[in-house]
């Protein structure tokens, strides 16, 4: 059991790894630009020239992949690098000082969490308008109340610990005691939340590109290949499952990763 | 100029439903520069309640903390808590009952004495590890430079404590509060433990103030004792008079229940009943239903401490007709 989950943890994230190395040197790796387009060879079929062929406009589905990737993968890491910031800062704000700022973070997120992120950030995006900086910004709304739940959960267990009337007995401020010494012993928690948030946040992207709301054309991300794949999925599937499977890989993989660290971690002897 | 003067400090702690516990109501001392003074009393009596207030460290929303507490003349209770910071590791530092928790599980022990070093000495990191290496050494840790690099969990709980007195004492304060410094330890190294902190502190001119349940501990590392009971102090003396003139009833019973008095192979003596709670209200002396000496007039009202010679306080109103016995 606890082989094979290893296992899939390694596969993954070699996985991730790969996806995330193509996606980063797309402009060395992309055969063609992206962007351009060549008529003639509408949807042409794979070959030499075109490893997946192309699209309706005659766009290199590979380049297009890659390039693609790029962008949902950057505007990912975005989404989970900014409503990490943010959630663990209230988190531990809320779990550590209690009180009225707790009761204020704690209550302004249950209602935020009763609904359903998609429809949220949907909201928000309406709101902000189209465009992938507003899908990114609002997505990343939408993932701070979960965060900030939970390291306000694990501070609290952490601040009734001894270590922490030890640093408080030393004359060290809420600030450092909240980052320099909670934030450590909450990070293992955190991370396996962020690793599964990732993939969520693709998926989420992506849903929010397919609706329009994300990645503004001719850029494109995988969410809005999707989408473009739509006219043609009778003629060519192939388009709508490319970036359909790398979806799916890219979320399946960052899951196993998350399951196999929570794993790792709760293993951990916490004396 | 005394160091430190706490006068008729209380402590009561909410517990949200409106019932209030009492658990310190209203002890007075003071303690000299360089002083040592121990702090006795059984679980509950208040000791580590009272210690804590002294560093401003209960949450102040469910706890109310009356009476004065001045250091270096400086009300402690009028400090803003950004002041109480600089006083907190500066002025006056502790030691806790379990080093084994009172360390940072995640960074390595060394770290953790280089950032007390660092910041009390204001010195830059690396100049405070090595500061905090030749702490190690000092301390009679051996094979410092490898424990220097372990986690807590890696420890044995006297090197941990060791390590705890170190970090306590990097800003050389005033004052160390040692709350029950080993009882969580093997007797073996109590000792040894308690012994670094006499060492310590001497050499920084620092004033104890031990918080322990162990009278035999008090015995030979104070100059000063009291002994609290129910939230009040009892008797306060010089230790060895302490010991060896006993004046109230609930310190002849603690000097009773050590081992070493009576005959080989004789049951020790042991107080009979259990110390009241701190929901407890009733009038009178709190030790009256569990003394041997009681009479009808303890229960009418609680007796004051009195002076009783010179440095010698008591409050037990029969005091000058009972000959209680110590330890020789």
């Amino acid at each position: 059991m606890r082989r094979r989950g290893a296992f899939a943890a390694a596969a993954a994230g070699i996985l991730i790894s790969l996806i995330a190395l193509v996606s980063a040197l797309a402009p060395l790796v992309a055969p063609y630009d992206p962007d351009r387009q060549e008529l003639s060879a509408s949807l042409a079929q794979p070959s030499a020239a075109h490893i997946l062929g192309t699209d309706k406009l005659g766009r290199d589905l590979a380049s297009r992949l890659a390039y693609g990737g790029r962008t949902t993968l950057l505007s990912a890491l975005l989404v989970v690098a900014l409503s990490t910031a943010a959630g663990t800062g209230l988190g531990l704000l809320a779990g550590y000082k209690g009180g009225w700022v707790d009761s204020l973070v704690s209550r302004v997120f249950d209602v935020l969490l009763a609904f359903p992120a998609l429809l949220l950030a949907l909201v928000v995006a309406a709101a902000f308008g189209r465009g992938i900086e507003n899908a990114i910004l609002s997505l990343s709304i939408v993932y701070v109340p979960m965060i900030t739940r939970l390291v306000r959960s694990a501070c609290l267990v952490e601040r009734k610990l001894p270590y922490v009337e030890a640093g408080r007995a030393l004359g060290y401020s809420s600030a450092r005691i909240m980052f320099r010494h909670i934030l450590p012993n909450v990070a293992p928690l955190l991370l396996v939340q962020v690793a599964i948030d990732f993939g969520y946040s693709i998926l989420d992207l992506a849903a929010m590109s397919f609706l329009g709301l994300g990645v503004q054309p001719p850029a494109s991300d995988w969410g809005a290949m999707l989408a473009e794949a739509r006219d043609t999925l009778l003629v060519a599937p192939r388009l709508a499952l490319a970036p359909g499977l790398a979806i799916m890989a890219v979320v399946v993989s960052f899951n196993l990763l998350g399951d196999a660290l929570k794993e790792r971690l709760e293993r951990r002897p916490r004396s | 100029m005394s160091l430190l003067e706490i006068e008729g400090l209380e402590v009561a702690f909410e517990d949200g439903q409106g019932a209030i516990a009492r658990a310190v109501r209203g002890i007075s001392l003071s303690l000299g520069e360089g002083e040592s003074m121990a702090l006795v009393g059984e679980s509950g009596s208040g000791k580590t309640a009272a210690v804590k207030s002294i560093m401003r460290l209960h949450d102040p929303r469910l706890t109310r903390v009356a009476g004065r507490i001045v250091l270096e003349g400086r009300d402690l209770g009028l400090l803003s808590e950004r002041e109480m910071e600089v006083v907190r590791g500066r002025a006056i530092s502790m030691i806790f009952q379990d080093p084994m928790t009172s360390l940072n599980p995640v960074f390595r022990v060394g770290d953790q004495v280089a950032e007390a070093v660092s910041r009390s000495r204001l010195m830059p990191r690396k100049a405070a590890r090595a500061e905090a290496l030749e702490l190690f050494s000092k301390a009679g840790i051996p094979s410092p430079e490898l424990l220097f690099r372990r986690y807590p969990h890696e420890f044995s709980g006297g090197m941990l404590q060791r390590a705890m007195i170190l970090i306590a004492l990097a800003a050389s304060p005033r004052l160390l509060i040692a709350d029950e410094p080993t009882t969580a330890l093997d007797v073996t190294v109590q000792a040894q433990v308690l012994q670094l902190v006499e060492e310590q502190r001497r050499a920084l001119g620092t004033a104890l103030l031990l918080v322990t349940h162990d009278i035999g501990v008090v015995a030979e590392r104070t100059q000063r004792a009291a002994v609290m009971y129910a939230g009040r102090i009892v008797e306060s003396a010089p230790t060895i008079e302490l010991l060896r003139s006993p004046l109230h009833p609930y310190t002849e019973g603690l000097l009773d229940s050590l081992p070493g008095r009576e005959a080989h192979g004789a049951r020790l003596r042991a107080i009979e009943g259990s110390a009241p709670g701190v929901y407890d209200e009733r009038p009178g002396c709190a030790f009256e239903p569990r003394c041997r000496y009681a009479r009808e007039a303890c229960r009418a009202m609680e007796q004051a401490l009195e002076a009783a010679g010179s440095g010698h306080g008591v409050a037990c109103c029969r005091f000058r007709e009972l000959a209680l016995r110590g330890i020789a």
